[in-house]
């Protein structure tokens, strides 16, 4: 199973990074837009970039709506595009699809916030070349990166399951970007709403004696909620119990 | 004696009050090429799809070459190819791609399948293209394609949706050609549906005729003429006759 996952991962990166019906013109001017943006925005925050902890998710938000972009594709562009059939009537397992699937949009999306994290360090270094060189705290960005992948794999998830259940990318694109900002949106305004006493243990829990536990357990919590996720989308992709063509 | 590569008993499938495919009993012979046959709405995409086990019968029996459709659906998938209702193309990639893909899903060896993706894009006469986005083909090219995957793995079976449909008469001629040719050279099974009867009559040795999911006829093309109890000139005819009389029942 492990080649037809790896098979399924190379055909849907080629599918996303050699996508031949835009012109490269195109393709040049939204990278380049991108790389301006995130370049201001490190830029704007400067050393903070590197130091404070919250900052260094900030290429996290960008990058949700990317998975939601890669992930919104994956059944409902299969079906949309007539390739779906095809390939559930090839030997390949549905795990492999399913399992192929997330794990070509997860791992894109963290190398892509990996590669803006060094790009983002870089540039602070050049900016502050005089202080010497700058990095990030180690456990920092081991627990950015571990969060990053589990919000991924979230996201993800419930992108695939969605994709599923919807005929066209479009549809499935409006249901997740909708959801996940009702979602944030929902915390947000849970987070404020929290009674007083209940903010002075929250905001306890992030200072730097408790951080590190907090993050822990909080991991745990995504951690289980993802596969929960997992096994869902599992039970649901069973190519001979639903007509998913 | 011919080995029965394909049995069904009794098939059946209903979408919520719709029966598509109506206690289907059909044999089809290694080494054939058996024509499926029934107008638009038959059953014949639902039947494929059922012997593929990508859809669960409601009732009755199937198998592909011993393997039961329910329980062994992945051992037919692994010695079976398949052309359904559409190409099935991925028209970003390179027919080189969609192919390397394929083969890797296959589990054909490194070796094997540069070997084997550069036999079948010769064979089919696509192989100076190959490095062409599929999406810039034409119709007639993609089903090449489409055909050129469908056997990559050396399946026993292939299973082909109307491949000749919406190519004009040079392209569906030609692919007709290659189709027999290909027969012949890699000795395989073919489970062909298809309402041209011209198409069947040229390339099948056994026919069955669907209609409304009920299964009318089957056998040698000479002897569906015979069931039909008239001097009918062609298989069209016969067909003709048959769908006729059941709608009239």
């Amino acid at each position: 199973m492990i080649d037809q996952i790896r098979a399924m991962i190379w055909k849907e990166w080629k599918e996303v990074l050699l996508q031949r019906d835009r012109s490269g013109t195109d393709r040049l001017l939204r990278t380049t837009v991108a790389v301006i943006v995130f370049a201001i925005l490190v830029w704007r925050v400067g050393m903070a970039f590197v130091d404070r902890p919250s900052l260094l998710l900030m290429p996290a938000f960008i990058l949700v709506f990317c998975v939601i972009a890669v992930v919104a594709d994956s059944f409902a562009g299969e079906r949309e595009r007539h390739t779906l059939e095809t390939l559930l009537a090839s030997r390949i397992s549905d795990d492999a699809i399913l399992f192929g699937k997330i794990a070509s949009a997860v791992l894109l999306v963290w190398g892509l916030m990996f590669l803006m994290l060094i790009a983002g360090l870089i540039e602070v270094n050049l900016m502050r070349s005089a202080d010497g060189i700058l990095i990030f705290p180690v456990h920092r960005v081991i627990s950015t990166l571990a969060f990053a992948f589990l919000a991924c794999l979230f996201i993800s998830c419930v992108g695939v399951f969605v994709s599923l259940h919807t005929s066209t990318v479009r549809q499935a694109t409006q249901v997740l970007n909708i959801g996940f900002m009702v979602l944030g949106f929902a915390a947000l305004y849970a987070s404020i709403s929290l009674p007083q006493e209940w903010r002075t243990r929250l905001a306890q829990a992030f200072t730097t004696d408790n951080l590190m536990r907090t993050e822990f357990s909080a991991g745990i919590l995504i951690f289980i909620i993802d596969l929960v996720c997992l096994a869902a989308a599992r039970l649901t992709f069973r190519r001979h119990k639903w007509n998913l063509v | 004696m011919h080995e029965t590569v394909i049995r069904t008993r009794a098939l059946t499938r209903h979408f919520k009050t719709l029966r598509a495919v109506g206690g289907l009993s059909i044999e089809v012979p290694r080494g054939t090429i058996f024509g499926f046959l029934g107008p638009n709405g038959s059953g014949k995409t639902t039947t494929i799809r059922m012997l593929l086990g990508i859809l669960a019968p409601t009732s009755g029996q199937a198998e592909v070459l011993g393997f039961d459709v329910g329980r062994d659906s992945y051992e037919i998938r692994r010695r079976c190819g398949a052309l359904l209702e559409h190409p099935g193309v991925y028209e970003r990639l390179s027919a080189e791609d969609n192919l390397e893909f394929y083969g890797r899903v296959a589990g054909l060896p490194i070796s094997d399948r540069r070997e084997r993706i550069k036999q079948v894009l010769q064979s089919l006469g696509l192989w100076d293209r190959r490095t062409d986005a599929a999406g810039r083909w034409s119709r007639g090219m993609k089903q090449k394609l489409a055909v050129a995957r469908a056997i990559l793995h050396r399946p026993e079976v292939i299973f082909l949706d109307e491949p000749t449909s919406g190519l004009d008469p040079v392209a569906a001629a030609g692919l007709r050609e290659e189709l027999a040719a290909l027969v012949q050279r890699e000795g395989i099974t073919v489970f062909l549906t298809t309402h041209n009867l011209s198409e069947a009559e040229k390339l099948c040795s056994k026919v069955a005729v669907i209609h409304n999911g009920k299964l009318l006829a089957q056998g040698t093309p000479n002897e569906i003429r015979a069931t039909t109890g008239s001097k009918a000139a062609s298989l069209e005819d016969a067909f003709l006759t048959l769908v006729t009389a059941e709608q009239h029942q």
